[in-house]
């Protein structure tokens, strides 16, 4: 759906959306629509999906994109819309209500004040859009939804840069990451680690059975699954972190938690049984033994889809199965 | 809460590696700062947040970004309250008066608290002066400082023609020889012809007892002086023997004078017990040579309590066990501080935490200014930092373990907070 196809579709929409912004600045109706086009398009494609396909928006697909337009943060987009067309009035508000917010956000993300004005210039510059794209001025003010606050956007983008610049940075000098070189070391490891007894032989087996079956154990989790799991043990959440990005108590994260930690014992044990021939005692050995090891590295695991690793119908029965955390 | 659930068995295969060194920090190609924004601001559709939660968890980059913004809008949004709070207060009765009573915290206003204190005990005063008769408050202008005055200077301003008292006090002089700084000799003058009496602080006594003739309890105030300044038993029987004794008759007074005379025995008689009082107080200040004169000090009030002391160190504190006041320790740990301890780090555990005396701060041992962690400065009992305390109650600890004027900087759940005192900058 084109800007003008959306713009006749949902006239009545915008026009309520255009009444409810509190200041306008120098911008018009169709550079609103523009934007809402935009977002809607990020956010709300099944709708113009359906309208493109039918001669006009169904009820349903007007009643979803009101919802939509009354949920977006309308001022702000407004702001955004007027600086990225270089509307003075909005240029000087936006300095007076953010310019000391993006120092302080600079300032705590570089702990450097050098580098922290440094960031705040470059990210002015990338707002205000010193680069151009075929021979147009692309503001990054153009990139806002109106989906979360410009606050919190800002953060993101201050956020983004940040990452840009300590990577350049980083890679001038360093020539290979640490994590690459230590699965070099890893390769090799196998190779050279021959089983010189019965006992490191029986040892070696455990382990890769172990760390197969949690491969496995892992790629059968739903994303949800592997998101809290990640949450909890690789980034250092604590159960009220993790509830405040899932909207939910603390508790029901450690019930969550709890649940999935049985699923992934059931899993690890089945794949034990099932693909590796283990009884019962040997199930236990093994666990016990990579327990106290400690020389898998489950986080490679957890970062790939849920896709690789598992066939369908296995994926298919597991979901079937697995009691979804909310529950 | 979860370890308790936690497949420790599980939990250990999870935890593997888990300090494995990772590259340097990454922003995945990918990373959309508006829809991270939105999916941290909880404003995705329920269909939006599924996908991108699908990305997050198969994106270590993005995941690692998505917890970062989390931790920073987190702590942004205390700050905001923080910053918002002030505003707040601005209007309204109800925020004057907090206004009030919060700047009433700020320790300047100490000697607000003191002046309170004098002007509570200076009601009495006038309530004493509206129970005597009416003839003496017409006249009682001054009449305390007078009283005060004549109390000072018992040969000086009255000129008795009876020496009976003054030989009185002049007896219990020469039992008693402990000298007595409060009044040094040149004040008293040769006219009095009582050269004995001019050493010793019991002298002013006699001429005061005198003054009120046969009031017993006034003999029995300059029995308790007597005893006060060290006077042995036999000069507090030599008081005792003064009671019996008939009144002497009244002696002739200057202008000042006069005006005592209107005054009721019951306000000569305070006005002695408040010289005896001050007089005391004078006495015990110089200390005694036996070696108490360091539980004196530990015992007295002195100007530098009023001033925070320093938190103590636990070095020091093992050190002034014992002592129930505060302000006896402190004094104590100034002491030895500037004198004989080593100047060294100050360290404190709360908690199980230790902080550091670094520069004027108590710093967690945790925190490191290189680790960039969200900062939230708090200002002592603010609004905000109840609601910090009633929030996380585990804050508490560290937040009430210092002294009200003490900078304290706790690392607690990934977030540094910066307690400052009230009207203190950050």
């Amino acid at each position: 759906m084109t800007v003008e196809e959306f713009q006749q579709s949902f006239r009545n929409e915008i026009e309520e959306i255009q009444a409810r912004i509190t200041r306008r600045y120098s911008v018009s109706f169709d550079e609103i629509a523009a934007a809402l086009h935009a977002s809607a398009k990020k956010y709300l494609m099944d709708v113009l999906n359906q309208t493109t396909a039918n001669p006009g928006p169904t009820a349903e697909a007007r009643s979803a994109a009101r919802d939509y337009f009354a949920s977006l943060n309308l001022d702000d987009l407004c702001l955004a819309i007027a600086c990225a067309k270089g509307d003075d009035a909005a240029w000087e508000d936006f300095y007076r209500d953010y310019r000391s917010y993006l120092i302080n956000i600079a300032r705590t993300m570089t702990q450097d004040a050098g580098a922290a004005e440094q960031l705040a210039d470059s990210t002015f510059a990338e707002l205000y859009g010193l680069r151009e794209s075929s021979g147009a001025r692309v503001s990054k003010f153009s990139f806002y939804s109106g989906r979360g606050s410009l606050r919190g956007w800002l953060r993101a983008v201050v956020f983004q840069l940040s990452a840009d610049q300590h990577r350049q940075s980083s890679r001038l000098v360093q020539t290979e990451e640490p994590e690459d070189i230590e699965r070099l070391a890893h390769a090799i490891e196998p190779a050279e680690r021959q089983p010189t007894s019965e006992l490191a032989y029986i040892r070696e087996r455990y382990r890769a059975a172990v760390a197969d079956s949690l491969e496995r154990a892992m790629a059968e989790l739903e994303a949800r699954d592997r998101l809290l799991l990640a949450h909890y043990y690789y980034d250092e959440m604590t159960l009220r972190e993790i509830g405040r990005m899932f909207d939910v108590h603390e508790a029901t994260i450690s019930r969550w938690l709890t649940k999935i930690q049985k699923r992934v014992r059931k899993l690890v044990e089945k794949s034990l049984a099932r693909d590796h021939r283990f009884n019962r005692r040997e199930i236990a050995e093994a666990l016990e033994l990579a327990a106290a090891t400690l020389d898998l590295n489950v986080r490679d695991y957890l970062v790939q889809p849920a896709s690789e690793g598992a066939s369908a119908s296995d994926s298919s029965k597991a979901r079937k199965a697995h009691l979804r955390p909310s529950d | 809460m979860f370890r308790k659930t936690e497949d420790g068995m599980i939990g250990n295969l999870l935890r593997a590696n888990r300090s494995r060194l990772e590259g340097p920090a990454e922003v995945c190609k990918e990373f959309d700062p508006d829809k991270a924004n939105a999916y941290i601001e909880r404003a995705l559709a329920p269909s939006d947040r599924a996908r991108y939660e699908a990305h997050l968890a198969a994106c270590a980059p993005c995941r690692k970004s998505a917890v970062a913004l989390a931790r920073m809008a987190e702590a942004d949004a205390v700050a905001t309250t923080i910053e918002s709070k002030p505003r707040a207060v601005e209007s309204g009765w109800g925020a004057a008066v907090r206004r009030t009573l919060g700047a009433l915290t700020v320790p300047q206003w100490a000697m607000a608290a003191a002046a309170v204190i004098i002007i509570a005990i200076s009601i009495p005063l006038f309530v004493l002066r509206k129970d005597s008769p009416p003839a003496q408050d017409t006249t009682s202008a001054g009449t305390a400082q007078k009283a005060n005055r004549l109390a000072d200077q018992p040969a000086n301003d009255i000129q008795t023609s009876e020496p009976s008292a003054a030989d009185f006090g002049g007896a219990i002089a020469q039992q008693t020889p402990t000298p007595s700084p409060a009044r040094p000799a040149s004040e008293i003058t040769s006219e009095q012809k009582q050269p004995s009496t001019a050493t010793t602080q019991p002298a002013a006594e006699p001429a005061t007892i005198a003054a009120n003739e046969t009031d017993i309890k006034a003999n029995q105030a300059a029995a308790e002086k007597t005893e006060a300044a060290g006077v042995t038993a036999s000069a507090d029987e030599k008081a005792k023997t003064a009671e019996p004794q008939p009144a002497p008759p009244a002696p002739q007074r200057s202008v000042g004078v006069d005006q005592l005379a209107k005054l009721d025995r019951e306000e000569a008689r305070r006005v002695q017990r408040d010289k005896d009082d001050s007089a005391k107080m004078d006495v015990l200040k110089p200390g005694r040579p036996d070696g108490g004169e360091r539980a004196a000090a530990a015992g007295a009030i002195r100007p530098e309590d009023s001033v925070a002391q320093p938190p103590s160190t636990p070095a020091t504190r093992s050190r002034a066990k014992g002592l129930a006041e505060p302000s006896a320790i402190s004094m104590r740990e100034g002491r030895l501080s500037d004198s004989v301890r080593p100047p060294r780090t100050a360290e404190r555990k709360i908690n199980g935490k230790k902080f550091w005396l670094r520069d004027t701060d108590w710093t967690d041992k945790d925190y490191n200014p290189d680790k960039a962690l969200p900062v939230v400065i708090v200002v002592r009992d603010s609004d905000t930092y109840n609601e910090l305390l009633a929030k996380h109650s585990g804050l508490k600890p560290y937040f009430t373990g210092f002294n009200k004027n003490d900078r304290v900087i706790v690392v607690y759940k990934g977030i540094v907070y910066k307690l400052i005192p009230q009207g203190g900058n950050n």
